[in-house]
């Protein structure tokens, strides 16, 4: 921490910390952000000034979790990743690695034989990985301090009902309730990775199409992946069907009946918009009536063909 | 000293039926709080438990600018965390959806504070919720300060928080060199 400037002994009580704009240096307060920080950030404070420079790579504390996404993702390489561990020291605890092409097995195998700790690890879509690789990583994890507690392995190639017989075997049980939960599935394939989830594995066979897929919470109890049951955007539940047919939206997502019913209509062709699509409304009134793109569109090309007589 | 000592948080003072805490800033202003708000911060929980002081509790590391900021954020957060406690479906998995509302407004609120901070301002609520310790408006604090910096070059870093560049140029050249990989230049 910086010192407070000394000031000369008087009644008044002592004066707020001074800010650093006038020294040059950077104020107590960035130094005590630097937790914060993505990865990329991070970086680039390292290279701002030297206390900076001192603070990044003097606390061993800010490198035990490890974040890797875009821009990073395309770019990072098992020698970077390498390179980046080694300052956690042997303590490194989380390791996300989000959509990270050029990671392989033999350099993330390295990485988590240097720390050996890690009690979670996040490599969804990093398709330099393979299932036989991953189930090698984290038998290594399971031997050495069996600390693993959440994966999460959407996207990885080829993997089957038996890689992850074998991986749910390893895995170190946190809680009872998660044997106990019912898995289901992801209804939301768009969504953004969720790091709180507390299941300790993103992944599960589907009974309809037995491949392995991502699964998640969901209001529904019909088990069943994105691509064999159609669920409702909004509630996840699943849709029939006869129900498909009578909720059409605008866009090309799907809901269910009493969600359908919730949401304000075209005012020409009586589709909805699903909430994440609702900014294509058009003509939107301040009653909160709206045009779809597609009946809009329509309406121009008539209105154009009309003018040319 | 007449005053009776020994009860369990002698600054604290009954308002309408609420304990109250007093605080003293930096530069000499009182401010009350409940103290159930003043349980957010560690500090001041461990102040009030170890039997206080009679006549308020003095921060000499908080201004009255800063320190009404924080108050805000703890009883906005107290009582926030009361109204979910006293919710008589909270155990019932029907209203999470209520919960998950409540504490998305929540996050909203916390982001209208931080983002009508001046950055002078802002840098005094992180260091006096460091040292208050007070978690959650470290960490909102702090994320608007990794907001300020995202996708910015070093020099642009630099700019914003009026940092002096006090490498030599063989020094710059090696921090560029080592993680060039990240950077675009």
């Amino acid at each position: 921490m910086l010192p407070t400037t000394a000031t000369a002994a008087s009644t008044a009580p002592p004066p707020p910390p001074a800010p650093a704009a006038s020294s040059g240096e950077p104020h107590e307060a960035l130094l005590l952000s630097l937790g914060h920080l993505r990865l990329r950030e991070l970086l680039a404070c390292r290279r701002v000034c030297r206390r900076l420079r001192d603070a990044v790579a003097g606390d061993p504390l800010l490198w035990r979790s490890l974040a890797v996404e875009p821009p990073l993702s395309y770019r990072i390489t098992d020698e970077a990743l390498l390179g980046l561990t080694e300052r956690a020291e042997g303590r490194l605890r989380l390791l996300h690695l989000l959509g990270c092409p050029r990671v392989s097995d033999a350099g993330l195998l390295r990485v988590v034989e240097r720390n050996p700790c890690v009690t979670e690890l996040f490599v969804p879509s990093c398709t330099g990985l393979t299932a036989d690789g991953l189930v090698k990583i984290i038998q290594f994890l399971h031997e050495h301090k069996g600390n693993l507690s959440r994966i999460r392995l959407h996207g990885i190639c080829k993997m089957t009902n038996h890689h992850l017989d074998v991986i749910n075997s390893l895995m170190c049980k946190s809680s009872q309730q998660q044997d106990a939960q019912a898995l289901y599935y992801n209804h939301r394939v768009h969504e953004v990775l969720n790091t709180e989830d507390e299941c300790p594995i993103d992944v599960d066979v589907c009974p309809i199409c037995r491949n392995v897929r991502e699964v998640k919470d969901s209001w529904s109890p019909c088990r069943g992946c994105f691509f064999c049951v159609a669920r409702c955007e909004t509630c996840g539940g699943c849709i029939d069907l006869e129900e498909l047919g009578e909720t059409g939206l605008a866009c090309s997502d799907f809901l269910c009946m009493d969600c359908w019913l919730k949401l304000p209509k075209c005012c020409t062709c009586n589709r909805p918009y699903c909430e994440r699509h609702s900014n294509f409304k058009e003509n939107l009134s301040p009653s909160g009536q709206f045009t779809c793109q597609e009946c809009a569109a329509f309406a121009t090309s008539l209105e154009s063909l009309e003018e040319g007589y | 000293m007449a005053a009776e000592k020994g009860e369990k948080g002698a600054a604290a003072k009954e308002v309408a039926g609420e304990r109250m805490v007093t605080l003293e800033s930096s530069d000499g202003e009182e401010f009350h709080m409940s103290e159930a708000a003043a349980q957010l911060s560690t500090l001041l929980r461990h102040v009030i438990e170890g039997g206080g002081i009679d006549n308020g509790i003095p921060l000499p590391k908080v201004a009255a600018r800063t320190l009404e900021k924080v108050i805000m954020y703890c009883e906005k957060h107290a009582k926030a965390a009361a109204k979910s406690d006293s919710d008589p479906s909270a155990a019932a998995g029907s209203s999470s959806d209520n919960t998950a509302a409540a504490s998305e407004d929540l996050e909203k609120w916390d982001r209208k504070l931080v983002n009508g901070l001046s950055q002078d301002a802002l840098f005094d609520l992180i260091v006096a919720a460091d040292y208050l310790v007070i978690d959650g408006l470290l960490d909102a604090t702090c994320r608007k300060v990794a907001d300020m910096m995202k996708g910015k070059t070093p020099d642009e870093i630099r700019k914003i928080f009026n940092i002096l560049n006090d490498f030599t140029k063989e020094e710059e050249e090696e921090m560029r060199r080592e993680y060039a990989w990240a950077f675009d230049d």
